[in-house]
Formats: structure tokens, sequence, C-alpha cells
């Protein structure tokens, strides 16, 4: 997608070979078109590319010739046939023949590509950022002429002032994107090259060239000083934002990013546009809802989509207690902490069965649908793409309108049924020895005294000594019988949450798992089956 | 009068300009001080002119654009159709040139088109306001709404009233283009005859309030004469006078009889629209045999020389019979094919005939450069081929003869050294814009003019400004 976005918009030239053809067939041109928004002055003039404006609507929709107040665009295409040899013309159907495209018109889109391990723009060679930034000043050329014969004679670069300058804006730009600066960046040479071209000049930080720093600091300087040589408006292509960067920084670089945006839009300046993959929670959660879009790929045709929220709004929880689900493939939703904990704790025995595949092997995952809020997630992840069910307990019903919008999405929805909640179908699917397991768990995790009290205030003809004791003496003196008793439990670990905590319902797993194995027909076992397999499929 | 820098920073406004004022220069220079500038003017000549003063003034090419208020919108409206509505092609008739307009007008309402005017210019310049009419007014009010626009011109070189360029400075233009000033330095006299540019300037006065004007005045020559073909008139002087000379006379047939009568000494100038060599074209193209076609070349020729026929019993020029027996030599040929090989000889043939002077070379030389281009099968038809030699003519700027006969229309904005109007009675004989006409005919000269009349006091109708 990077790639395509930027051999359509950069200046460079891009040589392609049959790999980038779809299953390396030459017959099928490459054709790739982008619309662009947000035009600069230089774009919209008629001597450039103004009189081939398409106009974007409102709604959000492309006609070729604008009008009333739709936003003025402009659609270049890209084209490769069999010669190998890219075309880029501007899309305007009004003309007859289309306007080819120079790179010196390209270079006007102001596109910036992130490659992490490109040094170039970390020294003054030709063509790079760091000339051109030199270049803003009056005379640079004679200057950088000065600076080399300079070089050849004293190598004390640091004391060409146009070098020196541009270092510390470059020290700027990379502080304020994140970068680790250990003392002062500063011109040095690189020695150990053949001959001395504008390309053996080099950013130094203390001495040190700054293509050895650490691959973020170093693709955090380099980020920072293409962007700042955009005068506005960039569009920043970033692959894997978080690629050598720790999550503090991973934040600091994103929520900069996007500072810069919404200074540039207060400012009614032009806010451009950032593109960047990420397979980092961190990142994810950082950029936002509203900035998220899904990319996925059929299989095998391998048409790619992105999708983007309806609405960002129910996927704010998703973005903030479980953003690592929508890295998955198909998400199962899940409505409380007891549930989520239980099936993440239930996952490490389904290899077993599964020929030792695990759920993430198949691109599943398991999220915190964060209560009642989990049925309008799982519809805001169907709407994006993913396949979604939900799994939920059966105590609250859900509303017949959400039900039907639901089963319109395709979302499966696996409760336990019978008004059940969770620790319900637990207990009264458990045998008693299981039964006393569970007591015996709950009590490690909220202590004796707590547990016995709480069960000794529900079920005060038991007496607090036989409560201690084995559940399965419990009948022997008890007016409830097995059932009642068992239901007397599971309210009681219910309404104290004895369970609601990811982390004991994930040691929970274990005992349920022995739970529903015994009793195959009961609520649990059935509901944790169709939960498994949906998983599985 | 405020300067280049201060009509910059104005915003919308009006600067009068009368003629020999340095209109161009100014306009030159104001363009200049932006990051480009747009200059509208109405004809190719016009655009030539400026942009070969741009140039002598060393201003970039990227700085300034320079268009026809017609070629500016044929670009924007074929741009944009869909809001545009564009005719076809060039447009024909003048419903269609109105369409024209209209249609970029619309253009200007639709948010983003604005934004790429915007984007283009940061000034407009529009030169020879006086001969827009009201559609163009509206598209440069339009204009005026994006981008600060400043427009050039001169009430009182208004004369294409009849074409329907009738807009009233006080009472149209000035609400949009508010008055800046009037240009004050005769520019055009300096070093030349500045008593001249005075009383042109002072007769410009009186004109506009239609007063008589004597003719009589040291500053000019004044040929008290009854006869409009008084040739005395036209060559006084022309063997010792350094220069360019203009006959001016506002009708077209007798600019035509005045060339035929000085026997090519003057030259008859074409109009744009070149009704006569179209003529020729279509009579050629229609004709179905090579009589037809001997036909169409004798009456283009009588159109365009003065045929000395020898007085009864003298005994013919030998040297021209030899040119005539050679054209009719080619006479049969000219049944060959298309004949277009054969009628580009007898073109230049012609010119070799010490009896026959040409008096209309522009167009002689126009039907020419058209048969030469049907010869070469550059073109299919000769109405094709004479649209392309009238194409690059237009574009290319056309050279005045050293000596000129021609109507107001035609002149308009060119210069002279020296200008004879061989009958200023005949301007109060003109139905619209007398007195603007005799402006424009007086106000070409440079270093002398000359002016006959039957009388010495003439009076025009005051012009509506």
């Amino acid at each position: 997608m990077l790639d395509a976005a930027e051999a359509a918009l950069s200046s460079r030239w891009f040589s392609f070979t049959e790999p980038d053809f779809l299953n390396c067939d030459t017959a099928n041109s490459i054709v790739i078109e982008v619309t662009v928004g947000e035009l600069s002055r230089a774009l919209k003039s008629d001597e450039r590319l103004g009189l081939y404006i398409r106009g974007w609507t409102t709604a959000g929709e492309l006609r070729d010739e604008p009008v009333d107040d739709d936003e003025p665009v402009l659609t270049v295409r890209l084209t490769v046939d069999a010669t190998m040899e890219p075309a880029w013309e501007l899309v305007c159907d009004r003309v007859e023949d289309p306007r080819p495209l120079s790179n010196r018109d390209r270079a006007f889109f102001g596109l910036v590509r992130l490659a992490g391990e490109d040094a170039r723009h970390l020294a003054w060679g030709q063509g790079s950022v760091l000339a051109r930034l030199t270049s803003d000043s009056k005379e640079a050329a004679a200057r950088l002429a000065e600076a080399y014969r300079a070089a050849r004679a004293s190598a004390k670069l640091g004391e060409i002032e146009s070098l020196a300058d541009t270092a510390a804006l470059a020290e700027r730009f990379a502080k304020g994107l994140g970068a680790y600066v250990e003392g002062a960046y500063e011109p040095g040479l690189e020695l150990g090259r053949s001959g001395l071209s504008s390309g053996s000049i080099a950013l130094h930080d203390s001495g040190v060239p700054l293509r050895l720093a650490g691959l973020g600091t170093r693709r955090l300087a380099t980020l920072a000083i293409q962007k700042s040589a955009i005068a506005e408006g960039a569009i920043v292509l970033i692959d894997e934002i978080e690629h050598g960067l720790e999550p503090h920084r991973i934040i600091g670089a994103i929520a900069l990013l996007k500072a810069d945006q919404a200074k540039a839009l207060e400012q009614r300046k032009p806010t451009g546009q950032i593109l960047m993959t990420t397979h980092s929670d961190v990142a994810l959660g950082e950029a936002g809802a509203e900035s998220l879009r899904v990319v996925q790929t059929a299989r095998p045709g391998r048409a790619t989509l992105i999708g983007r929220p309806n609405s960002p709004d129910p996927l704010r929880p998703l973005m903030r207690f479980m953003p690592r689900a929508l890295f998955a493939r198909r998400i199962l939703v899940c409505e409380g902490n007891t549930e989520l904990g239980m099936l993440l704790g239930l996952r490490k025995g389904w290899p077993a069965c599964h020929g030792g595949r695990p759920i993430e092997q198949l691109g599943a995952a398991i999220a915190d649908g964060n209560g009642e809020q989990a049925s309008s997630l799982a519809l805001a992840l169907a709407g994006l793409g993913y396949p979604t069910a939900m799994f939920r307990d059966s105590d609250t019903v859900l509303a017949q309108s959400t039900v039907a919008a639901l089963a319109a999405a395709g979302v499966p929805v696996f409760e336990y049924g019978f008004g059940l909640n969770t620790e319900q179908a637990i207990f009264t699917a458990a045998s008693d020895e299981l039964v006393q397991a569970l007591l015996v768990y709950a009590r490690e995790e909220r202590g004796d005294a707590v547990v016995d009290d709480n069960l000794n205030i529900r079920m005060p003809d038991l007496g607090v000594e036989l409560i201690r004791g084995d559940f399965g003496n419990w009948s022997l003196l008890s007016e409830l019988n097995d059932t009642q008793l068992r239901e007397a439990v599971a309210e009681v670990a219910a309404r104290k949450k004895w369970f609601k905590d990811q982390r004991i319902g994930r040691g929970l797993a274990p005992l349920v798992a022995r739970v529903a194995a015994a009793n195959v027909a009961s609520p649990l076992a059935t509901t944790l089956a169709q939960v498994e397999a949906w998983l599985y499929a | 009068m405020p300067n280049a820098a201060e009509l910059f920073g104005l915003g919308n406004a009006a600067v009068v300009a009368p003629a020999g004022h340095g209109k161009t220069e100014i306009i030159a220079n104001v363009a200049a001080m932006g990051r480009r500038a747009l200059i509208l003017t109405h004809t190719h000549a016009g655009v030539h002119a400026i942009r070969s003063r741009l140039k002598r003034l060393g201003i970039l090419h990227a700085q300034v654009a320079v268009d026809t208020i017609a070629g500016w919108c044929m670009r924007y409206a074929h741009a944009f159709p869909g809001v545009a509505q564009p005719p076809d092609g060039m447009p024909q008739t003048g419903a269609q040139w109105n369409q024209l307009y209209r249609g970029a007008t619309w253009a200007l309402r639709v948010q983003a088109i604005r934004e790429v005017v915007a984007s283009s210019y940061d000034r407009i310049l529009i030169d020879e306001y006086q001969d827009c009419h009201g559609l163009q007014h509206e598209l440069a009010i339009a204009l005026s709404s994006i981008v600060p626009t400043l427009i050039f011109g001169d009430p009182m070189q208004g004369i294409f009233e009849f074409a329907g360029a009738t807009l009233s400075w006080d009472g149209e233009i000035h609400p949009s283009f508010p008055l800046a000033g009037t240009l004050e330095t005769p520019h055009r006299w300096a070093g030349k005859n500045p008593e001249l540019g005075q009383w042109i300037a002072e007769t410009r006065e009186k004109l506009m309030r239609g007063e008589a004007i004597d003719l009589a005045d040291p500053r000019v020559t004044y040929r008290e004469s009854d006869d409009a073909f008084d040739m005395g008139a036209l060559f006084e002087g022309t063997d010792v006078k350094e220069g360019s000379f203009a006959a001016i006379h506002c009708n077209k047939t007798i600019c035509y009889r005045l060339a035929k009568a000085a026997n090519g000494g003057y030259q008859a100038i074409e109009e744009v629209a070149a009704n006569r060599l179209r003529e020729f074209a279509s009579a050629w193209d229609r004709a179905a045999d090579g009589r037809s076609r001997v036909q169409a070349f004798l009456a283009l020729s009588e159109d365009c020389f003065h045929k000395k026929t020898p007085a009864g019993g003298e005994a013919p020029d030998p040297e021209d019979s030899v040119v005539q027996q050679a054209m009719r030599d080619l006479i049969p040929d000219i049944d060959e094919g298309n004949g277009a090989e054969a009628v580009s000889q007898l073109f230049s043939l012609a010119r070799k005939r010490p009896q026959w002077r040409l008096y209309r070379n522009e167009l002689w030389r126009d039907a020419e450069r058209a048969t030469n281009e049907v010869a070469a099968g550059r073109a299919e038809t000769m109405t094709a081929a004479t649209l392309r030699v009238r194409y690059r003519m237009s574009n290319s700027g056309r050279k005045m003869p050293k000596r000129t006969v021609s109507t107001p229309l035609l002149l308009k904005g060119l210069e002279f050294d020296h200008v004879v109007i061989p009958d200023a009675t005949h301007f109060g004989n003109e139905r619209q814009a007398q007195a603007k006409l005799f402006y424009v005919a007086i106000s070409r000269a440079t270093r002398t003019l000359t002016i006959a009349s039957s009388q010495r006091f003439v009076q025009f109708t005051a012009p509506d400004l």
C-alpha cells in the first residue's frame, strides 16, 4: 500500500520487474490511481495542473468536474505495462489526451517516505534533504563548494556556518520527534571512503556518525529532517513506525506528528496526511480510533480492501483496553473480565486437540468488550470487515434491536441460555468435587475469611465450620438440596465478584475445562465447544 | 496619478489612459511586482505588443501570463465544460461568443475553480477596457471578486460601440472599478513633437465636450481641400520625411480606393476577419472547372492591383506583354488536378507585371501563401489553407507597410511618425462614436499630423462616455 502511494506520487523514478505484477503476469498492467486533495498553490495554478482539477464532494465522493463547493483534487495514475516503463499522468475525463506528469510536477505533492535504513538523508549528498535545507540560505551552492574546499584543507567542518546551522536545525527537528541526542549534532567528515564528495560530510552526534546511532534514533532523525524540508502539507509514508522504538518513544513520536497536524489545522494551514503502517498496539492506541484503517487481503485472489469505521466511537473502548485484537483476522468479543480471562486460560488447552496449532496462528483473537459495550463493539468490528463473534453470559437479555443488528451483521452470539451467568453455568455443571475445587481456588484468591463469610451470610443454617469443610457434606445438614446449594454458591460468587478479574478468570480456566469435560451436555460445555469451534473455523 | 507600486496595492481599480501616455509600460511594471500576474487584452496584436514590452523590460516569462479575453475564456470554459457549456470548437456566431463569455463567468462561481484562479494569479490587469462589452464586463467583475483586478482603458478610444462595447464608465465600470487616476505623461511625443502631443491632448478635451476644433493650428498641417482623394495631402513631404506614414479614413471601401488611387504608394491592410480572402477561397473551392478558378483569381487581382491600360493607340509595354504571355500559358494548367500549382505561379507572376501596381499587398500575400499550402498538399481546400495562414499571422504579429491607408478601427493601438487625415469632415457622417474615431485617428501621429478638410472648423457630436 505504501509502495503504491510512493510509486504514484514520489518524484523518484521507479524501475519495475516481473514480480511486481500480479502473479508475475505482465499482461495485466499495473495501474495505480491516487487522488490527492488539499492541493498546494503551485499545483492548483493554471500554468501547472489547475485546469485538470476534479471535485471531491462533501460526502466524500469523486466527480470529474468540480461543482459548487467541492474540494479541488487531482488524480494521478501510474501505469506500468509489459515494457516495464512507468508512465505517470493525470486522470481527467474532460480532456482527450491525458496530461503526463514529470518528476518536477510530482515533487509538488510533497511526499516523504520514511525508510529506516536510509543513511543517505543523514549526509549532505546530492539531492539529500540536508543539502536542500542548506539551500534555504543564499549562496548555498557556493558555500557548499567552499565547504568542500575547507573540508579538504582543515576538516573543521563545524566552523562552516551554513553546515553548522543546518546541523543545529536538524538536531532541533530530531529532538522534537524524540530522537536521543547524546551531545550535539554537527557536520563531520566520514572517513574511509574513496574521494571527497558532498556525501562525505555527514551528521555526527558528539563525533559519532549519526548513521551508527540506534535504529530508532536514526529513523526519528531521518523522519524529522525529511519532514522539515517540506514547507507544508507533506504526505508522509511511515513503514512500521514502532520499528526500533520503545513504547514511550512510539507514543512520543505519534503524539508529536498529531500535534503538528493539530497546529496546522488551527492555523488553517495544510495539514498533509500521514500514512503509517503498524503492528504495534501501542502505536494503534496512540493514533486513535478516528485514524484507524484496516487493511484486509482476501485470499487467494489477493483483493485488498481498506476499511474505515463508520463511527469511531464504538471502537474507542477496544482501542483503550485491547487494541491488539485489531491485528487479528477474526475477533471474539467477550462481555466481561471473567469470560475474557477464562477463555485466555482455556486457549492454552486447545492446541492439543487441534494438531498443535494455537488460535493465534489462524489469526483469531479474543478481545475485551468492556461489559455492556460488547455488542456495539462487535458491530463496529463486523463493520470494519472482521469476522466477529460475541461471547456473553445470559443473565441480562439483549435488546431485540441489538439481537437483530447482530444477526444482520452476521455476528454469532455465544451464550449459555437459561438465564445463566458464567458463575451459574460453571457451578451448576460441576460435580461436588469440582465445586469444592472451585471454592478452594476462590479462597486462594480472595482469602478464606472473605469467602467463608460471604457464604455464611447466604446460608446461615450451615455454620462456618461446615462451610470450611468439604462441599460434598453440605447437603447433609442443609435444608437446601444439591442444586439449590450450587445456585446459592454461584449467586454469592457472582454478587461478590470472586472471579471478575482477568487474571483470576485465567486461573479458573483449568477447573472450568475439567467441569466441561466431566459434563459435556451442560450449557457450559456446549457453549465453550461452540466458541472453540468458531475460533478454529 | 498613483505610480505602479501604489496601483499594485490598490485592489480593484480603473486607470484612464489617453493614447500615448505609457499605458503598456505601467501595465508591465505593475504585472512584474507580484508573483504571477494575468494580463488580458482583446486582440492578438495587443498580446504581442504587451509580450514584447515585457521582454524589453526583462520581465520573466513565468511572472506574467498574457492572453486575449477570448483566449482565456476558451481555456477555462473548455477545461470545465460541464459548468461552462462552451460551444464546440471556435465560436462562429455572436451568440456562440456570448455563450463562451457567459460560460467562463459561470465557471467562476464554482469554489474549486475560484481556487485555481486564486492560486494562478495574484493580480489581474485588463487592457483596452473601453472595448469590453457587457458580458466581458461581467467576467471581469467575477474575476475581481477572486483576485485584485486593475482595468486600463480610455473612454475616448471606445470606437467599438457598433459591436456592443457601450459600457458607461461612470454608470457601469466605476462602481466595480473605482477610478484610480488618469495617466498624465504624454510619452509618445516626448523627444519627437511635444507640441503636437499638446494639441492632441487639448483636442481630446474639446472632443469630449463636443466643442468645435480649429484645424488651422500651427502645431498641425491644415490643407483646405474639397477632394477626399486629394493625392497631394497623401504624398506631401513623403520624399523628405523619414519614418512611417498612415492615411486614415473611417470608410473601408474609400481606404481601398485611396490605396488604388495612390497607385501602390500606400498599402491597404486587411481586417482580422479577412473577408475578401475567405471570399476568394470559397470561390476557388466552389469552382467546378478551370474557368471558374481563373475567374476567382482575376476577381481577386482586380481588388489588389491598380492595372494601367495603355491609352488608345499606344503600344503595349513589351515587358508587360512578356509576363502576360507567361500567365496566359499557365491558364490551361489551372484545370489540372487541384490547380494550385499553376495558380501559385500566377500569383507570383502578377507581382512582376510592370503595369500592375499592388495596393493590397497583405491580401495578395496571404492568398498566395494559401495557394502554396494547397499546392504543397498541407491543406485540402483553399478555405482550410486560408485559415492556417491567418492563424499563423495572428500568432506571429503583422509587419506594417511603410505607408498604410486604413481605418481607425484597424490602426487603433498603433503609432506612425506621420499621419494624414484625407478628409476630416467625413467623421461627422459616422453614425456612432464620431468624436472618438477622430481622436483615435489624430492620436496615431507622433511627429506630424496633416489634416485635409473642406472646412477650417470641424465639430462632432459629444461622445457617450
